[in-house]
């Protein structure tokens, strides 16, 4: 049942992750049902089954695990399933790496240089808030410095921590001008007013739409910006993707712009096939 | 639009719209919306009724009530009135009087981040929650915002008012982490979805959670197409999604469910 959607977009979701390994608001004493080869099949044949059925291009995907876990129980820390995803769907996964910020700075960057020259990850998550540091901090510096090598973006959770609000991606964005930040969640329902300032000071910030949902701040940001500027997300994959795409069409901008947010943008920034 | 089994249009009333403009577009934006664009939206979306409060700036409230009373005047099959309350003002009972007793608004609107108070602080706000007791009316107030209006305050001023209907717009703006435990302290809280998302309603009870959009700070087609898609998806029974959608709201507002899309 959806209501009145009449186009089929190209779409490419920006904010993915798999559920593979700790995971917020999971205890770690519980285990797994499964084992390591059957949950990655079940997460290969999940996303699988999402992309099919709402028409999804791409998705760019990481793993919570890594963020969670302070000190990582493999080389990469649940990377790699995201590495066996990546191998299993057919160049549909734009690899998200998720890098330990608490290692050394050069296994930091050893590590992320591996991810993109081995597993072929072509982008980089990081989560502030879940793991606790704030993103302007000197402990970033090692990622960024392999992000400007390959020159691959960076997604950050933003939202309300104060490890991640949008002055911070300012910050960043403008000691590291060459990677494009984007801000996952465009600062939800709190941060709202930052958003606009922060992208004024750095035009290498971009926002992802999941988790917020104020029209006429998207409006503005297309108008003032470009939706070149602007990646569509959903935090899943999850049912409600009928429901996020509604959000983009409803918007009072052009078609173009909404073709730009549903899946260009993405398809610009991480060099993906479009039609 | 979606059907059910038999072929009609479910029942759908947003218990949470605007006229003039939101606490969340009037920074952002000069733009008011009229209530010809409310249901016209309504329309497009299939929503029958709605309830619907003013919103814009905090020295705009009494100009928001007349212009929701036009509203509701003009369009009294579709729109319920909610009147915005702000305990600041010296004659904010007069204003409840008036326009719950005198004009047939059936719900209360607060907003304690926009209007600078907190809801367990606010003395005047327990002369208000009792004359929402003693006209069996809703009270709807926004919610996730600290240090204002969070779950806790929210369930210590319904454990308060046992008699009064509390509606938590927005269940916490997906932002506060204690809107369940909290909700399942007391029985009259009931959690409105508008950005906060959906809570299936066997988690809280029966009449727990109602569908509201807050438009126009979003896209009332969006809001609704999600209890959609977790009605599709079997996250919500029929049951569920037909209260969700509007059955519950009518029975809150003890109003007859009557589909006019």
């Amino acid at each position: 049942m959806i209501l009145e959607r009449k186009k089929k977009w190209f779409i490419v979701d920006a904010h993915q992750h798999i559920q593979i390994g700790s995971y917020l608001y999971a205890s770690s004493l519980e285990k797994p049902e499964l084992g390591y080869e059957q949950l990655i099949s079940r997460e290969a044949e999940r996303f699988k089954k999402w992309f099919e059925k709402h028409g999804v291009s791409y998705g760019a995907v990481s793993n919570i695990s890594s963020m969670v876990d302070r000190v990582w129980r493999t080389k990469h820390g649940g990377n790699e399933a995201v590495a066996e995803l990546i191998k299993l769907l057919n160049g549909k996964i734009v690899g998200q790496y998720v890098p330990n910020v608490y290692e050394p700075p050069d296994v930091v960057k050893e590590k992320i240089e591996e991810s993109v020259k081995v597993y072929g990850f072509r982008g980089i998550k990081l989560h502030p808030w879940i793991s606790a540091f704030p993103l302007n901090h000197s402990i970033t510096y090692p990622v960024f410095d392999v992000a400007a090598k390959y020159k691959i973006p960076v997604l950050s959770h933003s939202a309300r921590s104060e490890f991640c609000t949008p002055i911070l991606f300012a910050d960043i964005a403008m000691l590291y001008p060459e990677v494009p930040i984007i801000m996952g969640h465009m600062g939800k329902q709190h941060l709202h007013y930052d958003v606009i300032p922060a992208m004024r000071l750095a035009e290498n910030i971009y926002v992802e739409t999941s988790g917020s949902k104020i029209q006429i701040l998207l409006e503005r940001i297309v108008k003032e910006f470009g939706a070149d500027r602007v990646l569509f997300g959903t935090d899943g994959p999850h049912d409600l993707l009928p429901a996020y795409v509604a959000r983009i069409e409803d918007l009072n901008i052009s078609e173009e712009d909404k073709e730009w947010i549903l899946g260009k943008t993405a398809a610009k920034l991480f060099n993906l096939a479009a039609p | 639009m979606c059907r059910l089994k038999s072929g009609e249009k479910p029942f759908i009333l947003d218990a949470h719209t605007h006229v003039g403009a939101t606490y969340l577009t009037c920074y952002f934006t000069d733009k008011r919306w009229t209530v010809e664009d409310l249901i016209r939206e309504m329309d497009r979306c299939g929503v029958d009724m709605a309830c619907v409060s003013g919103g814009g700036l905090p020295h705009e409230i009494k100009q928001m009530n007349k212009q929701v009373l036009e509203a509701i005047t003009r369009f009294s099959d579709r729109l319920i009135g909610f009147v915005r309350l702000n305990p600041k003002f010296s004659d904010v009972l007069e204003e409840l009087d008036y326009y719950i007793r005198d004009k047939g608004f059936r719900g209360i609107k607060l907003h304690p981040n926009q209007d600078g108070y907190c809801l367990l602080k606010e003395p005047v706000l327990n002369l208000i929650l009792e004359r929402a007791a003693k006209y069996r009316v809703p009270v709807l107030i926004h919610s996730g915002t600290e240090p204002w209006t969070v779950a806790g305050q929210f369930s210590d001023l319904a454990e308060t008012f046992p008699d009064v209907t509390i509606i938590m717009a927005h269940s916490g703006l997906r932002n506060d982490k204690n809107v369940l435990e909290s909700a399942r302290r007391v029985e009259n809280i009931i959690l409105e979805t508008s950005i906060g998302g959906v809570t299936p309603p066997r988690i809280l009870g029966k009449d727990r959670v109602v569908f509201g959009s807050d438009w126009p700070t979003t896209s009332m087609r969006s809001e609704l197409q999600e209890v959609f898609d977790l009605w599709d998806s079997g996250h919500l029974s029929d049951e569920e999604a037909l209260d969700v959608l509007g059955l519950s709201m009518a029975r809150i507002l003890k109003i007859n469910p009557r589909r006019v899309t």
